[in-house]
């Protein structure tokens, strides 16, 4: 489903990436754990494809680094769903805009639109708080609001880029179980963390990055 | 697609009323530039038409002439280069005209005076400035001053001479000023509604991670751009309009609006609120 083979990534004259080889298949959980700088966020940015690996090839479904086209890579993104630190939230929409807009942006009717993200709100347990501005909600709210915009597409996988780095320990446990949840119903979830204890708290595939290389 | 073109409209909409302040600032700019531009234009439009009134000749005849002859001397005026229109004022005519001019209600009888009408029959000539350009007027003079029949020719003689001397220079002048202005306003117009789309460059990035096509995440900005320059636009035409009715009621000038003068500002502020827009996003879009 993913594969990148022999990537290597420069950004500029830095070296960020070097020959990685990882696969990920549906229904995986996979976590990358390493600490700041390591190259975590770079990888999941190729998976996305906002950038391209400098050397080596990855490939997500049936779209290649090495061929795809500038107008393909929005239709990558809505099957391969990506949720940040900061959220990335719209800030001057409600909880149910910012979920609406990724279906409207793929062309989806407004009534099955409604009907869905008040699906994948229930799902995050928001339900109550649809109408509620982005402000309004607590971090660990708004995190969820991000998952449930990740969902709305029904990804084949979830990007997920420290997740619970702007949370506390007890809204991590929250996001992660609610994760975990998401993975259970077959949704591929890649994680990038610095916190080596997630590889004790869930039971995912683990692999350490340190200085742009796998070293496990 | 019908129903992304609904959403991009409503969505354009929202976004003008979810930022009120920007959208009233932004706004304002387009106002008070494309009011400048419009009062530019009436006024210059009316500098044109006070330059074209000036260019009449009047053609008056010899004591002696008969009815043939005036008609003969018609016929070759009108077939000179850069004549427009010959028109025929006869002493009554004359009279009336001259009675308009000093002000009818002066209780001024000529006739009763004088014992008789004074003004001759005349001929007025209008010119078509754009066919015989300003600087040809006097061999044009000459030439009519050198038919048989003719006496002289009047115009008005220093306006005359300045607009035959100067006219088109400064048409010319004021019609370049008046592109400088066009492009200074074209300038302010895009680059604020740029600006409105740089405030917004952390909404399109999220868009386009959450996967919207690049027509999708354009679409709400053109039409909020071509909505903010279409409403600066009216509002414009309409200021320029009233500003032009309230200079007539202090002064005594009467000041004509023209047609292009209304819709000018709302087609610069519909173009260019959009190119603006489509200036401003192509360049987040293509990071």
């Amino acid at each position: 489903m993913i594969r990148l083979t022999n990537v290597w990534y420069w950004a500029g004259n830095n070296q960020i990436l070097a020959d990685i080889n990882l696969h990920v298949d549906a229904g995986d959980f996979v976590c990358i754990i390493g600490p700041s700088g390591a190259g975590k966020t770079s990888l999941l940015s190729l998976i996305h494809m906002e950038n391209f690996p400098t050397r080596g090839r990855v490939v997500v479904a049936d779209f290649d680094s090495e061929t795809i086209r500038e107008n393909q890579i929005p239709l990558l993104r809505r099957k391969v769903s990506f949720i940040f630190q900061d959220f990335k939230l719209l800030e001057d929409r409600d909880v149910f805009e910012n979920v609406a807009f990724a279906l409207w942006a793929t062309g989806v009717r407004r009534r099955r639109i409604k009907k869905r993200v008040f699906q994948v709100l229930a799902e995050v347990s928001l339900s109550h708080k649809r109408y509620s501005k982005i402000q309004e909600l607590s971090g660990g709210e708004q995190q969820r609001v991000a998952i449930a915009r990740a969902l709305a597409n029904e990804p084949f996988v979830l990007l997920a880029d420290e997740p619970t780095g702007n949370l506390d320990s007890e809204t991590t446990n929250e996001i992660l179980d609610l994760l975990l949840k998401i993975n259970r119903k077959g949704t591929a979830i890649v994680m990038a963390t610095h916190k080596e204890e997630f590889q004790k708290k869930i039971p995912a595939r683990v692999v350490m990055l340190r200085e742009g290389r796998i070293v496990e | 697609m019908s129903l992304n073109i609904l959403y991009s409209f409503g969505e354009g909409v929202r976004a003008l009323k979810r930022a009120r302040l920007a959208t009233a600032i932004t706004i304002s700019i387009i106002v008070v530039t494309l009011t400048i531009l419009d009062l530019f234009l009436i006024v210059g439009l009316n500098i044109r038409e006070i330059i074209d009134l000036k260019m009449n000749l009047g053609v008056f005849f010899d004591t002696t002439i008969t009815h043939d002859e005036i008609e003969n001397i018609r016929k070759k005026i009108s077939d000179f280069n850069g004549v427009e229109k010959v028109v025929f004022i006869s002493k009554e005519e004359a009279l009336r005209r001259f009675m308009k001019d000093i002000g009818e209600d002066l209780g001024i009888d000529p006739v009763s005076i004088l014992g008789s009408n004074p003004l001759p029959k005349h001929f007025v000539v209008v010119l078509n400035t754009k066919e015989i350009g300003y600087g040809k007027t006097e061999a044009l003079v000459k030439k009519i001053r050198s038919l048989k029949g003719v006496e002289d020719v009047v115009y008005h003689n220093r306006v005359f001479e300045a607009v035959d001397k100067y006219g088109k220079d400064f048409l010319i002048g004021y019609a370049a000023t008046f592109i400088v202005v066009l492009l200074i306003v074209i300038f302010l117009i895009a680059n604020t509604l740029r600006l409105t789309i740089i405030s917004q460059r952390r909404n399109i990035q999220i868009m386009k991670l959450v996967g919207a096509t690049r027509s999708f995440i354009r679409r709400p900005y053109l039409i909020q751009g071509m909505i903010q320059g279409v409403v600066g636009g009216m509002i414009a035409s309409i200021l320029g309009f009233g500003m032009v009715k309230l200079f007539q009621k202090v002064f005594p000038y009467s000041i004509n609006i023209h047609i292009i003068a209304v819709f000018l500002p709302i087609a610069v502020g519909f173009i260019f609120g959009m190119l603006g827009s489509q200036i401003g996003i192509k360049r987040f879009l293509n990071r």
